[in-house]
């Protein structure tokens, strides 16, 4: 499956590059196999939002700061820690901990209960921001799109046929 | 190939996790450090969605758009925080930047 080696490969270049821009780069790629993955599991939406916000906001911001910070004088010197070999068993024995657990309790994973739709994912994820997530869901995405705000006023189903969805004339 | 169970997208998720937390403790220029912490917010983020996948419902999903936006924030934060310390102290090294000590 390509990209879950490219991620994992673009990720140990994230941590091992000398140059931050490589870094940086290399980080764009594993954020946008990420979203490539989100859209194998059903979930464009996510994909969407990971692709504009994390990789078209987040990433931009980190390449302007290490273009106002100097580049050239940290990639001369030391790259790692002196205590790296610590820091990397101590990793290396969180890896083994987790796959333990996930191999251990595979049988709690089954493959897939209740088939999501794709199609209509983007309404779904509205009706159920702004109804089921409550008042943190309203208020943080208040100045989404007009769909989700319309989801907001009309989602219960208690709008008056005549007077709230006809158009506005007489101005 | 075997299936594509929700298992595989937990291990890879948990080994995303774990080079981030190589990339925290063992680099020492902070804006590195800051992209690993990246890295661990988008494994916790495909945990989620592929929970999510499995039981069939939304809530992972929208739980997972927080915490891209809360993500946000935070590398905003971050990255203003490590400029105004650079305007000082000329240095991006975890090392040097030792100010609190005696």
């Amino acid at each position: 499956m390509p990209w879950r080696e490219r991620r994992l490969i673009s990720a140990l270049f994230v941590i091992t590059r000398r140059n931050a821009v490589h870094s940086a780069l290399a980080l764009i790629v594993t954020l946008l196999s990420v979203a490539g993955l989100y859209l194998m599991l059903y979930a464009p939406f996510v994909a969407g939002v990971q692709i504009i916000v994390y990789a078209g906001g987040i990433m931009v911001l980190f390449l302007f700061v290490i273009m106002l910070v100097n580049v050239e004088r940290s990639s001369k010197e030391r790259q790692f820690n002196r205590i790296w070999p610590v820091g990397l068993a101590a990793a290396c024995a969180l890896m083994a901990l987790f796959v333990s657990a996930l191999v251990k309790g595979r049988a709690l994973f089954p493959e897939r209960l209740v088939k999501l739709s794709e199609g209509t994912n983007t309404q779904d994820i509205a009706k159920a921001l702004y109804g089921d997530a409550g008042r943190m869901g309203q208020y943080t995405f208040a100045l989404r799109s007009p769909h989700c705000c319309c989801w907001w006023r009309f989602g219960s189903g208690d709008y008056d046929e005549e007077k709230d969805l006809k158009p506005a004339t007489g101005f | 190939m075997a299936d594509i169970t929700t298992l595989h997208y937990l291990v890879v998720a948990a080994a995303l996790f774990v080079l981030g937390v190589i990339g925290v403790l063992t680099r020492r220029n902070v804006v590195i450090v800051l992209m690993s912490i990246e890295l661990i917010l988008n494994a916790v983020n495909l945990n989620l969605v592929a929970f999510s996948h499995m039981w069939g419902n939304l809530h992972g999903q929208m739980f997972a758009i927080f915490i891209v936006v809360d993500a946000a924030a935070e590398a905003a934060a971050g990255l203003g925080i490590l400029i105004a310390f650079f305007r000082n102290r000329e240095t991006i090294n975890v090392d040097e930047i030792d100010l609190l000590k005696w």
